[in-house]
């Protein structure tokens, strides 16, 4: 009987592994990518990329057509501003909380005006309901502002666009 | 085993490589079953939120991180042809549709390793809003290792391809319908 008491306990370890690496894998996955796309880059600086291409695309099934500004965030101990431009293209904001979950998205059809203001908190931020305020759910996590490329001849004036996207870190809570 | 250190050892090693395989072979099986289909394409609404599952999220994870909330862009993902056959290199294929309901959309093809598949041209993606149409508002792309007249996107060398049909700003219809949603067909041509 004794083998069998060995499988249950192989049995019980294996489902137990199993749903450890499903869970942890997500934010592993992440955690690795982010570390390609940040380089030399500090946490809360904002990178104004190129349009991917192979090998030069460390984000699996990314999108070629897209111009994509980034940032790794860091809001535990003070909240982030983030002012950006917004072009006549299609155009994104967006935030993933550190288990990869899109927490938040803007997109140009939704800001009024040609720019855009936001402040990234945390939960313990206290105005949390105000517009223009987003409340990440981790301390950490990731930033991509997306801008649609049709044709190589509107490119200088996207890149132009692009860079006026700023991440401010401001005072603490 | 005697020692019990060793037999110890041994089951947790044993217990770790069932636990990581059986975990890695579902996220591999995991593109196939996503829930919705709609001939060779597959999707899954859910994707990016946080009704998302820890299985869906590990998927997402290892074939595509910071995908969007589906009211901002909906994924259909093709492995296989219009008839089921898996999706390589060694074949030809002729991917024709029509408009589709969303703001902008676009078709990328991915190598194995669901990167980018390098080529000459730099071309992994094709536009729906450039691409030119036929007497029927049908647009046609060409997917082939071999340069092929019209809208060719460069297939590579790879065993296994992959599809992503990018639709931003989907309509209505994506969401409610999209197992019935027309969507474009994926024709096998020639395979050498």
């Amino acid at each position: 009987m004794k083998w069998i008491k060995t499988a249950a306990i192989v049995l019980i370890l294996s489902v137990i592994f199993h749903l450890i690496f499903i869970t942890v894998f997500p934010g592993a996955m992440m955690y690795a990518v982010l570390r390609v796309i940040r380089g030399d880059r500090a946490v809360n600086d904002i990178y104004h990329g190129e349009l991917d291409t192979a090998g030069s695309d460390p984000v699996p099934m990314t999108s070629p057509n897209l111009l994509k500004s980034t940032c790794i965030f860091d809001v535990s101990e003070k909240p982030l501003r983030i002012t950006a431009s917004v072009p006549d293209t299609y155009w994104s904001i967006s935030f993933y909380a550190s288990n990869t979950d899109n927490f938040f998205v803007r997109n140009d059809e939704q800001v009024p005006s040609k720019e855009i203001k936001l402040l990234l908190v945390n939960r313990e931020y206290p105005h949390t309901g105000k517009e223009g305020v987003v409340v990440s759910p981790t301390d950490t996590g990731f930033m991509i502002i997306r801008m649609l490329i049709t044709r190589p001849e509107g490119m200088k004036e996207l890149k132009e666009i692009q860079g006026k996207a700023v991440v401010e870190q401001l005072a603490g809570y | 085993m005697k020692n019990p250190a060793f037999r110890i050892t041994g089951i947790v090693l044993i217990s770790l490589i069932i636990g990581i395989c059986s975990a890695w072979w579902t996220l591999t099986g995991l593109i196939d079953a996503m829930t919705v289909k709609n001939g060779p394409w597959r999707v899954n609404l859910s994707i990016g939120t946080a009704q998302t599952n820890r299985y869906l999220r590990a998927g997402v994870a290892r074939i595509g991180l910071f995908a969007l909330k589906n009211t901002e862009a909906v994924y259909f993902i093709a492995l296989n042809d219009s008839e089921g056959e898996p999706l390589t290199s060694r074949c030809d294929y002729r991917i024709v549709g029509g408009d589709l309901d969303a703001r902008w959309w676009s078709i990328t093809v991915y190598g194995s390793d669901f990167h980018l598949i390098p080529n000459e041209q730099n071309r992994y993606s094709f536009f729906g809003g450039t691409l030119p149409r036929d007497e029927r508002n049908q647009w046609t792309v060409f997917l082939s290792t071999k340069p092929q007249e019209g809208n060719w996107l460069p297939a590579g060398d790879d065993e296994q391809l992959y599809l992503n049909l990018r639709l931003y700003r989907p309509g209505k219809s994506v969401y409610e319908d999209p197992d019935t949603i027309p969507l474009p067909e994926i024709v096998r041509e020639v395979c050498r």
